[in-house]
Parts: C-alpha cells; sequence; structure tokens
C-alpha cells in the first residue's frame, strides 16, 4: 500500500498532470458558475482524455469534477439559486445570511467545510482500499458479474419515481451496450447493416446528447435572467468577511466531521450521490445542534457549514463502489468508469489490484483541488461570480459549438453528430418527464465486463453458480442495500419538504422533476 | 412538456394522446421493442456466449416493458416524484415563450448539425454563432465578430494545428468536386 502511495505520488506530480491540472482549474471553475452548470464540458474533458496517457487523463477528469463541484455555494449563497441538486440546502441558510449583508462570512464557512469535507472523503476513500484488495480478492466472475447487473438495476431503481421506468431504461441501456462486435461473443449484433455500428456506441456521443444538450436546451429554455445588481450589492455587503466565516467554521470542525461521514457513507450507496446526503446533514445539524430548530432557516451560519461539508465528501465516497466495484452511483461517475473503459483500463477488482497507484492518485487529485480551489474561489469570489450573469442567448451558441466540436473529435466521425441528435431527443424527453438518464449510461459503460464475466462465471461454474453461498449473499445484500437507499430518498425527500416548511425558506422543491429556483425578492 | 406546477400536484390526471409525453413514450417503447425483437431474430446464429446478456436482459426487460405498455394505454400520469439526480427542465410561467425557446433551440441545433455535414466545420460553426448571436442574442457585432473569429482559431489552432484532425469531406465540396483545403492545413511536415 505504500509503495503504491509513493509510486501514485512518483508519476502524479509530474509535468503533464500537473499541467493538465493547472488548465483544468479555471476552465472547471468557469464552466461550474455558468448557468446550466458544468455537465455539458465534461463532454469537452473527455473528448481530449482519449489520446493522453492515465495520469494525465485523469487528473484532469477528476480534477475537473472535484473544482466543478466547489462551485456550487456561490450561486447558492449570493443568488439563492443551487448551482445544482447538491447545493439546495445551503440556500436555506446561506441565502437570509447575504441578505443581512453576510455573504463573505458565509461563503468563507462554506468554502472550509467543503475543503475539509473533501479531505475527509478523500482519506475514507483511502482507508478503504486496503479492507476492499483483501474482500475482492474473495469474488470470483459469478460475484462481479452479479454486483454488475445488480448495481444497473439498483440504479434504475433509486434514481427514478418510478421502478418500471428505472428499470426499463436500465434494460435499454444493456440493449445498446451490446451493439456492435463483442470479443467475447466473437461476432456482431444488431448493426441494422449500418458499418457505423459495427464499433458500438461510444460513450461520448451518448453523454453528449443525453446530458450536455438537454442541459444546454434547459439553459436556453428557461432563460433564466439574474438580477447583476442585486449580486453586486452582495459581494460588496460582505467580501472582506471571508476570513471571519473561516473561523466560524473551524468553531464547529465536529459539526464538520459529523457531516462529512454522513456524506462519505450516503455517497458510497449505488444511486443516491450528494442530493441526500447534504439534506441528511442538514437536517441532523438542524436536530442535533443547539438552538438550531429556532435559528435555521433564518441565516445560522451550521447551516451553510453542514450540507456543504456532507457535499463535498461524497466526492469520495461515490469513488468507493465505482472503482471497486465497478458500478457508478452517478451520472458523472459514469462518465469516469467510460474513461477509464476508454483507456483501457478495467474498473473493479482490478483497480485495486493492477491500478492500486491510479486509484490512490484519483485519493490525491481530489486532496489537492480541494487545496488548490478553495483559496481561489475565496480570493476572487467577486469576478467568478460574474460568470454566473452572462445571459443564456450568448452562452448556448458558445456552449453548443464547443461540445459539438468536441463531439465530432473524439472519434473523428460525422455520424456521431446524428447519433447525437437522436441521443439528445431521447435526453429532453427523459429530463422533461422524470425518466432516469444515468441507468441508460451506466448500462452502456458495464456491457462490456458484464458480458465477459457472466460468460467466464457460466462456463466455469454453469447454472449451478446460483446456488454458491457467495452469490447468495451478495444477492441479499444488494438488495437490502437498494432497501435502504430507497428508505433513505423517500426519508431525504421527507426531511426536505418538513424542513422547508418548518423554516418556511426558499421554494425549493427536493423530489419533483423541476425546481421553482427563480432569485427570491431582496428584501 | 409538463409546467412545474402540474408536476407537484400529487393527483392523477388523463393526458392526451397526442401530448409529446405519450409520443415520447410510445417512441421509446417501439425501440425496446424493436432491440428486442432484432435480439431475438438473432439469437439463433449467435454461438452460445453472444446469447446469454441478450437471453438475460429480455427476460429483465419484459415484465417492465409491460407495464409501462400498459401505464401508456391508461394515459393517467402521476408524475413521479422522487427523481434523485435529475433537476428536471426549469419551466417558469410564460408556457408560449418556453415552447418557442424550446422550437427555437431544436432547430438552431439541427440547422448547425446539417451545415458542418454540408459546409464543413470550417465554414459552419462560425457562421452559425455569428447568426445565433445576431439573430437571439442581439450582441455587439464588434463582440459577435470576436467569438467568430475565437471559434475559427480553435478548429485551425487546436484541431488543426495541434490535433491534426482528419476532417471528413463535406457534402458540397463533393459535390462540386474540390478537396476540402482545410485537411491540406497545416501543410504536412510543418509541425
Amino acid at each position: 500500500m505504500l509503495e503504491a502511495m509513493l509510486s501514485a505520488a512518483q508519476q502524479l506530480f509530474t509535468p503533464g498532470p500537473m499541467i493538465a491540472f493547472a488548465i483544468m482549474i479555471p476552465v472547471a471553475l468557469i464552466a461550474g458558475l455558468m448557468p446550466g452548470g458544468g455537465l455539458p464540458f465534461i463532454v469537452v474533458v473527455l473528448s481530449f482524455t482519449t489520446q493522453l496517457e492515465p495520469f494525465t487523463a485523469f487528473a484532469l477528469i477528476i480534477g475537473y469534477m472535484a473544482a466543478n463541484d466547489l462551485t456550487e455555494p456561490i450561486p447558492s449563497i449570493l443568488l439563492g439559486i443551487p448551482g445544482s441538486r447538491s447545493s439546495q440546502a445551503t440556500i436555506l441558510d446561506g441565502y437570509p445570511m447575504a441578505k443581512k449583508g453576510q455573504a463573505g462570512i458565509a461563503i468563507g464557512a462554506s468554502y472550509t467545510a467543503s475543503l475539509l469535507g473533501g479531505i475527509i472523503g478523500a482519506a475514507a476513500l483511502l482507508a478503504v482500499l486496503p479492507f476492499a484488495r483483501e474482500l475482492l480478492k474473495l469474488f470470483g466472475a459469478p460475484e462481479f458479474f452479479l454486483l454488475s447487473l445488480l448495481g444497473i438495476a439498483s440504479v434504475g431503481i433509486i434514481s427514478a419515481g418510478a421502478i418500471s421506468k428505472g428499470l426499463l431504461t436500465a434494460a435499454l441501456g444493456l440493449f445498446i451496450g451490446m451493439i456492435g462486435f463483442n470479443d467475447v461473443v466473437g461476432t456482431t449484433r444488431a448493426t441494422f447493416g449500418l458499418d457505423y455500428l459495427w464499433d458500438g456506441i461510444d460513450i461520448i456521443p451518448v453523454v453528449v446528447g443525453l446530458f450536455a444538450f438537454p442541459e444546454i436546451a434547459d439553459l436556453v429554455i428557461s432563460n433564466t435572467a439574474i438580477a447583476k445588481d442585486r449580486m453586486e450589492d452582495m459581494l460588496k455587503e460582505g467580501r472582506h468577511d471571508t476570513f471571519r466565516g473561516m473561523q466560524e467554521a473551524m468553531r464547529h470542525k465536529w459539526l464538520i466531521v459529523r457531516s462529512s461521514l454522513i456524506g462519505v457513507f450516503i455517497g458510497a450507496m449505488p444511486g443516491l450521490g450528494p442530493t441526500p446526503a447534504h439534506w441528511i446533514a442538514y437536517a441532523q445539524a438542524r436536530q442535533t445542534e443547539p438552538g438550531a430548530r429556532e435559528t435555521f432557516g433564518t441565516g445560522d451560519i451550521r447551516g451553510v457549514i453542514a450540507p456543504e461539508a456532507a457535499n463535498n465528501s461524497t466526492d469520495g465516497g461515490v469513488l468507493i463502489p465505482t472503482l471497486l466495484f465497478a458500478i457508478p452511483g452517478s451520472a458523472p461517475m459514469a462518465i469516469v468508469l467510460g474513461a477509464l473503459i476508454l483507456l483501457g483500463i478495467q474498473p473493479g477488482p482490478q483497480m485495486v489490484q493492477d491500478h492500486l497507484d491510479l486509484t490512490i492518485a484519483m485519493v490525491y487529485i481530489i486532496v489537492l483541488a480541494n487545496i488548490v480551489v478553495v483559496p481561489i474561489v475565496l480570493l476572487f469570489a467577486a469576478p467568478l461570480t460574474r460568470v454566473s450573469i452572462v445571459p443564456p442567448q450568448i452562452l448556448a451558441p458558445v456552449v453548443i459549438g464547443i461540445t459539438t466540436v468536441s463531439a465530432f473529435q473524439a472519434n473523428i466521425s460525422i455520424e456521431d453528430l446524428a447519433l447525437v441528435s437522436v441521443f439528445a431527443a431521447l435526453g429532453m424527453f427523459m429530463k422533461a418527464y422524470a425518466w432516469p438518464r444515468p441507468p441508460i449510461l451506466i448500462a452502456i459503460v458495464l456491457t462490456g465486463q458484464l458480458e465477459k464475466w457472466m460468460s467466464i462465471a457460466i462456463q466455469t461454474r454453469g447454472w449451478s453458480m446460483l446456488w454458491q453461498p457467495a452469490f447468495v449473499t451478495i444477492l441479499i445484500l444488494v438488495v437490502a442495500g437498494v432497501f435502504f437507499s430507497l428508505r433513505v430518498q423517500s426519508g431525504t425527500k421527507s426531511v426536505a419538504e418538513k424542513t422547508e416548511a418548518e423554516i418556511g425558506g426558499q421554494s425549493v422543491i427536493i423530489g419533483s422533476i423541476a425546481t421553482t429556483t427563480k432569485p427570491p425578492a431582496a428584501s | 412538456m409538463s409546467n412545474q406546477s402540474e408536476e407537484n400536484t400529487p393527483v392523477h390526471r388523463e393526458i392526451s394522446w397526442r401530448s409529446p409525453e405519450i409520443l415520447g413514450e410510445a417512441v421509446l417503447l417501439g425501440v425496446v421493442l424493436l432491440l428486442a425483437i432484432t435480439y431475438l431474430v438473432e439469437m439463433p446464429g449467435l454461438k452460445m456466449a453472444g446469447r446469454y446478456l441478450p437471453i438475460v436482459t429480455l427476460i429483465f426487460a419484459a415484465p417492465f416493458w409491460f407495464i409501462r405498455v400498459k401505464t401508456l394505454f391508461d394515459r393517467k400520469r402521476l408524475l413521479e416524484a422522487g427523481q434523485i439526480m435529475d433537476l428536471g427542465f426549469r419551466f417558469g410561467g410564460n408556457a408560449v415563450a418556453e415552447k418557442r425557446r424550446a422550437i427555437r433551440f431544436i432547430t438552431a441545433v439541427a440547422v448547425l448539425f446539417l451545415s458542418i455535414w454540408a459546409l464543413g466545420f470550417h465554414l459552419a460553426l462560425p457562421i452559425w454563432v455569428v447568426t445565433y448571436l445576431f439573430l437571439f442574442a442581439k450582441v455587439k457585432p464588434i463582440a459577435v465578430l470576436l467569438i467568430a473569429l475565437a471559434f475559427e482559431g480553435l478548429l485551425l489552432g487546436v484541431h488543426d494545428f495541434i490535433i491534426n484532425v482528419p476532417w471528413p469531406e463535406p457534402l458540397l465540396w463533393r459535390m462540386i468536386g474540390v478537396e476540402y483545403l482545410f485537411n491540406e492545413w497545416p501543410v504536412s511536415g510543418t509541425y
């Protein structure tokens, strides 16, 4: 383990990965603060990674994701608009603080909590690795086949309001993933006579169509206008108070630790991710902190610290099932998994056996991103926030143009644009009518290894594998995990609704397919 | 497309057959059925190893496909709450304006892709960006020009000069019998 840690440091802290990381940080910050968020630009990052060596590629991807997550508190606190679903709870106390002229304190506290949360999350991933190595030695092809299949199914179940929608989209993803030539099978399937489909469906056009274009469409259709004057007033009033906010956060260090551990645990559950984690952390802070029941929702700094620590610590948590069991818990993690496969690295047990140094390097990148990005954001919050006020009608053609070139560049194939169109139509329909999109991507990414493990399992053990104790144990554990996740999900929804009802906070609606997140009128 | 208040109303409602929600789901179920039939038809010609996953997927998908077909014919929907990874579309109050912007977005993207296919990236992309900004964003001409030049710079600088992308021959260039000149730039060996 120590040897791998050293090797990871030696390979990561070299000019290539560090230059890539340095280029990526400003890109991630600007992309994350743009209306529409950073998801469309992940495609641009992904399209370049295929030409890079793994350490540089993951300095780009994980660095982008970690830095991107760190932009979320700014619009939540200053504008009362969540940067994503995982920063909604922050608004409940962050925005009232900003309205009271304490924007600087709120930002300072939230970034200190985020920094410590991110480090705790990364440390948790590092701590799990030695145990996971031993555990994974007990697994064979049948167990990995079952884990992958149930991983896809569980994300489908958890990420949708309707189980039938989630599981049907997972099946659609498997059908799509089987298209083309497969070396295990030694033949092509479902190519419909098209040469283009011989290589199968590539992940990049899928990500562009299914995720990037619907986000840009949302940006154009909602045409959210943000009051520039109001935001600048907030910044003027509170920009000198960030250091005070950092001190305040350190006074609540145990709240940060507690909330971060919640983030790690919830993040490690397939399909849950940061949204429930930050709501549960907020709710537990409100229940356990002295006097919080009266002050939460009116601009209590603890209501900013708890969700932000939990939110950022999930970065380490979600990598646990993604890297070790090849079960991505969310769409961004499916993209990480897809990047691994594009680079010829098999996720799953090989990550801790053959590529332990790369796995550890990802931990370093999360920590480094937090250490580098937090001071940048604290120093340059005002100019960075101006990115949020670029009108969507100017931003949209620029983002569409860059994303289109990236979609083409990944495979140098003009036909990919037709595929992007198909998946964009599917993605917009799914986004509009509450069909979960991550299971399709996750299934496409996992089909190859699912088929390999299934084939090996049946050839070596036959159908008797279904009665093997390890197989049955995993089945029970995964079913229990799905049941637990569903309970957490429904609990999160009621916690969010109850909390909002009790404190009469912003009109942030969790658990619905849309949010009414118009900036509340400044008082 | 539904709006915010509808999505949060916890009652079942009947939807028109012509609604995008019903039509979209019908198409989606049709695609799943088409793929399922394709795998079933191809299965006898596949080696045993190639049949396992299609069989598992067919068994896995079938009950949920039938459930969705039944739901489709009922046309009664409760837009399910609880989708945890997605923000959905942020619809506001002006449905007419949102519909107009949705049509504009879809048309603009279709025009971009078709013009790239016909004219190639180097011409289509800057022209499309300029047109979009002029028509919809009301940006100053100098800013539009700078953005267009930045795109041309991206294509020539990064994609041609650094990566040396082999561009596909656009339709129009093929029709007039001229080679796509950006495949000749940078001149081989200069970089």
